[in-house]
């Protein structure tokens, strides 16, 4: 066959590349419109969803318009939504029940706030370790500051001159001067530190910390409500909440006078031999007195009726109603909160709850969308409503603050349907595969994590086998399951005999429980605590030295190391698993096995504490404790700076 | 033209094409990003360490009244070890345990209260976080909000149990250990370690940590002092070229002993202190101070605390200061009566003698801090705050 001329040659090729770049931005564009509901910001690649390769974000139904956290106008009708991986913060005019606009943010937003003077907002990025103040009148980035790791909740003091940060990943809030456009200080604030609150007088600023802080695993876990002057960022109080864990929601009572936390009381220490009654988890609503740190708990639920993972709370201007979400249950609960006061003493935090005092004070609940989460009062008079983020509905829920009757709904994006990992963070959400509703996976896994306790399940032996409750986020091709390793699938893992050891009632139905599989494999692992600050270069040097240590092969004085006590034989990448069990020696008395399944490094950092018991609460502890050596790993003949080093690597993993 | 160049030709340009607009929108979008708020960044750190502040503070010489505190007041010991003033609040390191002043109340910490060990090495202060750190014989603790926290060799990267000094720099914690310096990064939770394997120390057994603009001192038992540029991690040291750990052969010729007690730094002057007496270092030349010659105390000097270019100073023979430009020494020691005797040499010659009615409770001095109106002093006996005389 003769070849084309060069010249006919070039002009096709340039007319087919250039109807063939024309073909491709027209699909593009459509499908930019498709699996967002948007319009394309300037000129997207692919890379942006499908970063990393892999399904988009999009499509894994996470990077839809979530309403992660609300914000409402003090001046009167807009609520301001962050909505998450959508990069984006909803402005919705709750009186006309309308969505006005989006305003494009520099990343994850995971927490909003408004200055007093509704000219400012402060706006998390929680990929970004840092906030951006926005211009809500211009839709324009200000201001950017750095803070710490996945900021979260955020909120202005009384005056605006400060903004406090949750800083969920560094456990730490962050004070950041908004004039300055600088962080002025940073300080502990507990464990995984989600929202912030201010106090009407401007006195206090609260965080309060989602976990328990890491205990050693005989000991009640407490969570922690940080109080800060508002005035100065200083630490003022810690108030530990006995029990309390998954706290994702606080408001201060009008009168200042106190912190009102919605949480779960859980009884990790007890063997989990039934579900009924709050044998497991209860929820409550914790009332801390800002001047002495006492506490009270007051039952959310009934005896035969739960409110699981109780999250975001509102209360009104006078003090007299209060409104918490139950996102387990996607209901929205009005509570009468004089009844509460009046039933004080009989809720002292040193005592178990009685469920039945909740009908003192419990008025009504209110159906709402999947997974609802904060809860914001907006506007006044007859036009006040009760804003509640419909988390997997993608909407905001406007209720009368009345009553908490559904007035109006706002959606933030278009109707699409739910795929597979879509329709699993639902039943992963949902408390209704637990007998009576008590709990749902959330409950202990919170955004697929863990609750860093330990778990005594009856089945193996009343004392026997007492278990930390593993992280789910990366768990994709790191089968088997289980701590033992006996589960070949999450389908089994999460099966039938999960809900006799565990939910006490009915399987999740097959069709459902592959959803959930969907779900918990599209979760990446959880990031890195360890960041490399380049102004700080002797910092960078550990994790390089830590890397040749792990993959070492010869102790220091060039002896080999059997292969069977090199860390990457057990610990191979991508996974650092070999997907085996193993015997490193650390099976305990009351262990009916000491072989577990090798766990998946990646994000290890953010897993404490650690062994199958739970019992080493730091990285350095699983190899300083005694009983372990040489046994886990060849480590006797490093010095503590080669540790060090070795620590850092996994923490950069 | 070969036939497969003719059809390689075009097929290269096409996808070098796709290549640019693939580019080409990454970056836009990223310059989209970038272009959507101001940049802020923090302000470069002074590069010269050694520069002196146009506002240097004034040496304050003389202390004429002084009050002490001991258990009767609410100390947990007279032992006094360390101590840290901030205005009118008062933290307090003792052999028995620690306490705090706050608005005038105390506040103690012991073993009950959750603190590893009793002897509390040293004291320091994150006041903007109002975060405490304290260095034991035991580990590390960090007192904030009223919780106790407690940092240990096995449970943390600190490198050693045995605390000696700790210090807040920004965001970072310096721990002083008998195994090298820890560091702490207090937004990230990492540890990074120094020791002789790591750095150019000759031995790891650390006493103290100063901290300046870009540079970090560390003040090493025979080792002299070691200064680490945080921002490059290059080292350099400073040694007594003397070689010689029994005496101190020839003064101003380097680091006044191989053996550093303690290390401050202040305006652009680096203080040394040995159990030969006491240095300082200006970035360009060192000059020792002794008892015979100069006139502090003693020569077996414990802590220094440098203002401007002054140095104050505890020795186990009493409480001194040095005016280091105008080379002139005060000593306060306690005569048998209990009385205070202060005598003054300037350039080595006596060019004052006075005596107080009150003053240090005791000779065994282990901390100093000067504040606004004077000078805290913690002793053996009891922690004393001397009154600035009228000048």
């Amino acid at each position: 066959m003769k070849l084309p001329r060069m010249r006919t040659v070039l002009i096709v090729g340039g007319v087919a590349l250039v109807a063939g770049a024309a073909a491709f931005h027209a699909w593009g564009v459509a499908h930019v419109r498709k699996v967002t509901g948007n319009e394309p910001q300037g000129m997207p690649s692919c890379i942006d969803c499908h970063r990393g390769g892999g399904p988009a974000k999009y499509e894994r139904g996470i990077a839809r318009p979530t309403p992660v956290d609300l914000a409402a106008d003090p001046r009167g009708r807009l609520v301001y939504a962050a909505c998450g991986a959508f990069q984006r913060v909803a402005i919705v005019d709750a009186e006309s029940a309308v969505l006005l606009r989006f305003i494009a943010v520099p990343g994850d937003a995971t927490g909003v706030a408004v200055s007093p003077k509704g000219d400012l907002l402060a706006v998390s990025l929680d990929d970004q370790k840092a906030i951006v103040f926005v211009d809500p009148a211009e839709d324009r980035i200000v201001g950017r500051v750095e803070v710490g790791l996945e900021p979260k909740g955020l909120a202005f003091n009384a005056d605006g001159t400060l903004v406090f940060v949750a800083n969920s990943g560094s456990g730490t809030v962050s004070v950041v001067d908004v004039a300055a456009r600088t962080e002025r200080l940073t300080a502990p604030a507990g464990r995984d530190p989600y929202r912030v609150a201010v106090s009407r007088d401007g006195a206090r600023a609260a965080v309060v910390a989602r976990m328990a802080s890491l205990t050693t695993p005989e000991q009640v876990p407490t969570s922690e409500l940080t109080l800060l002057d508002a005035r100065t960022g200083a630490i003022v109080n810690r108030v530990a909440l006995p029990s309390c864990h998954l706290t994702e929601g606080l408001a201060f009572s009008p009168d200042s006078a106190r912190v009102l936390v919605p949480t779960l009381r859980v009884r990790n220490l007890l063997p989990i031999t039934q579900v009924a009654r709050g044998w497991v988890m209860s929820s409550v609503l914790a009332s801390v007195d800002v001047a002495t740190g006492a506490v009270s708990l007051f039952p959310l639920q009934s005896v035969n009726r739960a409110f699981p993972d109780p999250a975001g709370i509102a209360v009104s201007a006078d003090g007299a109603t209060a409104f918490v979400a139950a996102s387990g249950a996607h209901v929205v609960a009005s509570m009468d909160m004089r009844a509460m006061r009046v039933a004080e003493p009989l809720c002292d935090a040193s005592k178990d709850e009685r469920f039945s005092l909740s009908v003192l004070w419990m008025r009504g609940r209110t159906d709402v969308r999947e997974m609802p989460g904060d809860v914001e009062f907006v506007g006044t008079g007859t036009k006040a409503r009760v804003a509640v983020a419909e988390r997997l509905g993608d909407s905001i829920a406007l209720l009368s603050a009345a009553g908490g009757a559904l007035v109006a709904r706002v959606a933030l994006g278009p109707a699409v349907d739910a795929d597979a990992p879509r329709r699993g963070i639902g039943v992963f959400n949902s408390a209704e595969f637990a007998f009576q509703g008590d709990f749902s996976c959330r409950s202990c896994h919170p955004d697929g994590h863990t609750d860093g306790l330990t778990y005594d399940f009856e089945i193996d032996g009343l004392g026997r086998d007492v278990v930390l409750n593993r992280s789910l986020q990366g768990i994709r091709g790191t089968a088997p399951f289980k701590w033992n390793g006996l589960n070949p699938t999450i389908q089994r893992q999460c099966g039938m005999r999960f809900a006799t050891v565990l939910t006490r009632a009915d399987p999740i139905p097959e069709a459902k429980l592959d959803d959930l599989v969907a779900y918990l494999e599209s979760m990446p692992p959880p990031l890195p605590p360890a960041g490399k600050d380049p102004a700080r270069a002797f910092t960078t040097t550990a994790v390089e030295r830590g890397t040749a240590l792990f993959f070492r092969m010869k102790t220091k004085k060039g002896v080999a190391i059997p292969a069977e006590q090199q860390c990457v034989t057990c610990h191979p990448p991508p996974h650092y698993t070999h997907l085996q069990r193993a015997d490193v020696g650390t099976g305990g008395d009351h262990d009916n096995t000491s072989s577990f399944d090798v766990p998946h490094l990646t994000g290890i950092g953010r897993k404490a504490p650690y062994l199958h018991d739970g019992r080493a609460r730091s990285l350095e502890e699983i190899w300083t404790m005694p009983g372990v050596e040489d046994h886990h790993g060849v480590v006797t003949d490093m010095n503590k700076n080669e540790l060090n080093d070795l620590i850092e690597f996994l923490r950069s993993l | 033209m070969k036939p497969i160049l003719r059809l390689a030709i075009p097929v290269l340009a096409a996808a070098g094409v796709v290549a640019f607009i693939a580019l080409r929108s990454v970056g836009a979008s990223d310059d989209a990003r970038a272009a959507e708020g101001p940049d802020v960044r923090p302000e470069p750190m002074a590069a010269d360490p050694w520069a002196a502040p146009a506002d240097l503070a004034k040496p304050v010489l003389y202390f004429d009244r002084w009050e002490t505190l001991t258990t009767k007041d609410g100390l947990p010991s007279d032992r006094v070890s360390s101590v840290l003033a901030e205005g009118d609040d008062l933290f307090v390191g003792t052999e028995r345990g620690f306490a705090a002043r706050r608005a005038g109340k105390w506040t103690t910490w012991g073993k009950a209260q959750g603190l590893p060990h009793g002897f509390v090495t040293s004291v320091a202060r994150d006041p903007a976080a109002d975060v405490t750190w304290l260095g034991t014989m035991k580990g590390l603790v960090r007192i904030s909000g009223g919780k106790v926290e407690v940092f240990t060799q096995k449970s943390s990267g600190l490198q050693n149990d045995v605390v000696y000094h700790v210090r807040v720099d920004g965001a970072l914690l310096w721990c002083a250990t008998p195994a090298g310096i820890s560091v702490l990064d207090t937004k990230s939770g990492s540890w990074s370690l120094f020791d002789q394997d790591n750095s150019i120390m000759a031995e790891p057994w650390c006493y103290s940590v100063a901290t300046g603009p870009e540079r970090v001192w560390f003040g090493i038992w025979a080792g002299g002092v070691v200064e680490l540029n945080r921002r490059t991690g290059a080292f350099r040291d400073y040694h007594d070229p003397d070689g010689e750990l029994e005496v101190d052969l020839l003064k101003d010729d380097g680091a006044l002993h191989e053996v550093t007690s303690f290390i401050s730094y202040d305006s652009g002057m680096l203080w040394q202190t040995t159990y030969f007496g006491v240095a300082r270092f200006d970035g360009h030349r060192w000059r020792s101070y002794g008892e015979k010659d100069e006139g502090i105390p003693g020569d077996f000097v414990v802590h220094v605390a440098g203002r401007g270019h002054t140095g104050y100073i505890a020795t186990d023979q009493g409480f001194g200061v040095i005016d280091g430009d105008a080379n002139v020494c005060v000593s306060y020691k306690r005569g048998k009566d209990g009385r205070t005797a202060v005598r003054t040499l300037t350039k080595g010659k006596e060019t004052d003698v006075r005596t107080y009615d009150t003053g240090p409770a005791s000779d065994y001095a282990t901390w100093v801090q000067p504040v606004a109106d004077g000078i805290w002093v913690a002793t053996g006996a009891g922690l004393s705050h001397g009154f600035a005389a009228k000048q």
